[in-house]
């Protein structure tokens, strides 16, 4: 089962949403809840053990720092240390979990790599562990909820089910988004009835998800398939372009996979938070970081950046940096510092291997930059008198934009550090752009390929456009008249059913973020 | 009162409208199903089409042996030489991840303009799924399918649009070299032996048998014989698939040759014969292999000599066209 097959949106969900609504109010949590359960199980059978017992903990655990907060006999410092050691358990025990199934075989091999510098033979056999759907995504919402409880913005929940519905809602579960508990929590207990119009604009917008990915994303997968499985004897053009593939393909599937998501949210009358706001209209990469997996980042922003930024080793540190090398570098240390352990927590969070580490650092390395050049790069553009509105710098600046996005994700889809340095350096030491027009046709897309791909792109641009300027495509398409609108919405429907790159012909494509 | 009926009439005009809007997109699915569908049971109907497409500009009853099968068929035996050699017609009508039901339905194409008397299967084929039932697909997708077709064959689109039969130069050359893939690249294969002795039998593809009978009674009622040959692939062939393949091949009464066995006869350099580590043979590995299987189709089928015969003089332009030695012991 997933999100883009026709037994989620067009049996799963709307047995789920019939179901759901004749059923009276009060047994509509149940519903969700069985809902739920029933998704994951389809996906990941008997690991939803793994999902049951992180419930029970975190519900526990949640209960367990509000019971500490009451406690009359303690001084609130010893409140607040006894409350941070129970956080830092129920962290620690997810954390763990998460690291054996998921990072045991990356630490067991880096580990044997570096005793093999010294020369000592040792060997690793990696274990094939089972991981449960969505574990990347739920233990970080998890970790939001305790921590939440324990700076005192959430209040611990009572209810088992409220923890459960939050923790499992299936269009969320497979890859996000990274929910706050106050966000879904209440609506997802209450049983609102389903209303029309949040049926109407759920499935328009799982509609539009399809598009995304159907028709454009599993579209060129074959041509990137196809380019880094065969770098190393292609023309650095080709690299370089199956670069770029790639990144659309990336962000056609991902942002398309949100759409099917926060559709099926919106029906139930679930505001999930957005992921991705238009980020190729990013100036810079710390902005495309607000733009791109927003959930994500904002999680990191939240229960990392800040915590680190203000731990009191941290500001220890900067202030003696500060008395030594000045307030201009002092000022730097905390927040750089917060930023690299973001950036770990990033790379790693995206999977166990060293190319996503390596993804990681990159962006560390160029946001460090941006931030110390930042303030001199104004104040030369004011010196130079360079208008930073004008088409020709915004156009500069959304080339740069591209070009570092783009060398980000080809280390990203590297099956291995080496490879993407490999094509890296192909791009520089062996580019023909002729080559790239010559060998077009080997590349496993055909003209007809490109043709549909290139138009889904234009058709996603524009209302990338109108979503900058914070037009409500679908608000403005209700008000159209009636055999306009629905022309509109079964011309795209047609359109995904004839052109979607499904069934013969096509090899299956995994949803890219479902692996985390 | 008023309120309530208002209120009433607006939920009776949505679910109205909301029916409406589903019954004109089951229309619409319907009525492109009908433009769409095919009533051949195929798994890749884009190659299916392109080749057809191929085989109509062939002059009919012109080809002598049609090859059958995955990518093993399309790079490992070359028509051009086997007509440069032993003066045959041979077709390639392989495409990729071939099934048995695009194979039935192939040959089908095949002898509708065309009298082969000798049809190759090539045996990796015989370890998928015959039939065109994806094994990823659901019941759900191909109940969907059923009631709509057009979810089935919507990618006719590409074949009606596809004028020549096949886009970029690629497909062109291939064409020209009916239906062998000309490719030169290397990438040796390291592992040594892959033909291990063993008793066991691998499993093969549902419905593999149900289909090989049909082909197999297609074929015969059409006057051809039906031949089961596997090339030499260390990483797709094995034993067990030797095995499994022979008892397939005693069952229905079909010869079977593995030339896995005869990799070294055939005089197969897996360090420079192989395009991709001993999946696939470059042209160089493909030239040793027909040199070697052309005789054995000779000898086996006395296949006549069209040299001398002007209604294919086609083939001879086609050989000069293609600017390749195809002589014997000569390469390039």
């Amino acid at each position: 089962m997933s999100y883009n097959f026709l037994a989620y949106f067009a049996l799963f969900l709307p047995i789920v949403i019939l179901i759901y609504q004749v059923v009276p109010q009060k047994f509509r949590f149940v519903v969700l809840l069985i809902a739920d359960y029933a998704f994951f199980i389809l996906i990941s059978r008997f690991l939803i053990v793994y999902l049951l017992f992180a419930t029970v903990l975190t519900f526990l655990f949640g209960l367990w720092i509000e019971k500490i907060s009451l406690m009359e006999d303690l001084s609130s410092k010893e409140k607040t240390k006894k409350k941070r050691k129970v956080l830092a358990l129920g962290i620690i025990i997810n954390i763990l979990i998460i690291l054996v199934l998921k990072y045991t075989n990356f630490f067991g091999g880096a580990v044997v790599d570096f005793i093999r510098i010294f020369n000592k033979n040792v060997e690793f056999r990696p274990i094939r562990f089972l991981v449960p759907i969505g574990i990347s995504f739920y233990t970080l919402q998890i970790i939001s909820y305790l921590t939440d409880v324990y700076r005192g913005t959430q209040k611990a929940e009572h209810k088992i089910v409220k923890i459960a519905l939050y923790l499992s809602f299936f269009p969320q579960i497979m890859e996000g988004p990274i929910a706050r508990y106050h966000e879904t929590a209440d609506a997802l207990f209450e049983g609102k009835p389903i209303q029309f119009n949040n049926l109407k604009f759920g499935y328009q917008r799982i509609i539009w998800g399809l598009f995304k990915k159907i028709v454009i994303a599993d579209r060129i997968f074959p041509a990137v398939k196809y380019i880094y499985r065969d770098y190393y004897m292609l023309d650095g053009s080709i690299v370089f372009f199956g670069a770029v593939v790639y990144t659309c393909q990336l962000y056609m599937e991902f942002s398309g996979a949100m759409d099917i998501i926060m559709g099926s949210g919106e029906i139930f009358g679930i505001n999930l938070p957005e992921n991705f706001r238009q980020p190729f209209f990013a100036r810079t990469a710390g902005d495309f970081w607000r733009r791109w997996h927003i959930t994500l980042g904002t999680f990191f922003k939240d229960y990392i950046f800040y915590p680190v930024s203000l731990a009191k080793p941290v500001k220890k540190a900067a202030k003696k940096i500060k008395e030594k090398c000045g307030k201009t570098v002092g000022k730097f240390v905390a927040p750089t510092v917060a930023l690299f352990c973001v950036w770990v927590c990033n790379g790693l969070w995206h999977g166990a291997n060293w190319t996503f580490l390596f993804y990681g650092m990159y962006y560390f390395v160029i946001i460090f930059i941006e931030n110390i050049t930042e303030n001199p790069i104004k104040k030369l553009n004011e010196k130079l008198h360079i208008k930073t509105t004008n088409w020709l710098y915004r156009g500069l600046r959304t080339v740069k934009i591209f070009v570092i996005i783009v060398i980000g994700e080809m280390f990203y889809r590297a099956d291995t550090l080496k490879q993407g340095f490999q094509m890296f350096g192909r791009i520089f030491s062996d580019f023909h752009i002729t080559q790239l027009f010559r060998k077009f046709g080997t590349l496993r897309v055909d003209w007809l390929d490109i043709f549909i791909a290139v138009l889904g792109i234009i058709a996603v641009t524009v209302i990338g456009v109108l979503c900058e300027k914070n037009i409500k495509v679908r608000e403005k398409i209700d008000g159209w008249k009636l055999p306009l609108r629905w022309a509109l919405w079964l011309g795209l429907i047609m359109f995904i059913v004839i052109f979607g790159a499904y069934g013969s012909g096509y090899a299956a494509v995994d949803l890219i973020y479902a692996g985390y | 009162m008023q309120d309530i009926r208002k209120g009433k009439n607006m939920t009776k005009k949505k679910i109205l409208g909301s029916i409406g809007f589903l019954l004109i997109l089951a229309a619409l699915l319907l009525g492109s199903s009908f433009l769409l569908k095919s009533d051949k049971d195929i798994d890749n109907v884009v190659a299916f089409e392109r080749k057809q497409n191929d085989l109509n500009k062939e002059k009919e009853n012109s080809i002598d042996v049609v090859f059958l099968g995955d990518s093993e068929s399309y790079s490992a035996f070359i028509p051009l030489k086997m007509w440069n050699d032993e003066g045959f017609t041979s077709y390639i009508c392989g495409t990729s991840l071939q099934r048995l039901c695009d194979s039935y339905a192939l040959i089908q194409e095949v002898y509708s303009r065309q009298k082969p008397g000798v049809v190759v299967i090539e045996t990796n084929c015989l370890f998928r799924t015959a039939s065109s039932q994806k094994e990823e697909s659901s019941n759900v997708d191909r109940l969907y399918a059923k009631i709509f077709p057009i979810l089935k064959y919507h990618t006719r689109w590409k074949a009606y649009l596809d004028v020549e039969g096949g886009t970029g130069k690629d497909h062109d050359k291939e064409r020209k070299m009916k239906g062998f893939k000309y490719r030169t690249g290397i990438e040796p294969y390291m592992k040594g032996p892959w033909m291990h002795n063993t008793s066991e039998s691998e499993k093969l593809g549902n419905q593999v048998e149900e289909y090989l009978c049909k082909i197999k009674d297609y074929v015969t009622s059409k006057g051809g014989e039906l031949l089961l040959v596997s090339v030499p692939s260390p990483t797709n062939w094995s034993t067990q698939k030797h095995n499994a393949t022979s008892e397939l091949a005693d069952r229905l009464g079909l010869d079977f040759i593995d030339m896995n066995h005869d990799a070294d006869e055939i005089g197969i350099d897996w360090n420079i014969d192989t395009k991709d580590g001993g999946n696939h043979l470059n042209f160089e590995g493909a030239f040793k292999l027909t040199e070697y299987f052309e005789k054995i189709l000779v000898s086996k089928y006395n296949l006549p000599n069209h040299k001398n015969d002007s209604y294919y003089s086609d083939w001879n332009e086609a050989l000069k066209n293609s600017k390749i030695n195809y002589d014997k012991n000569k390469k390039g």
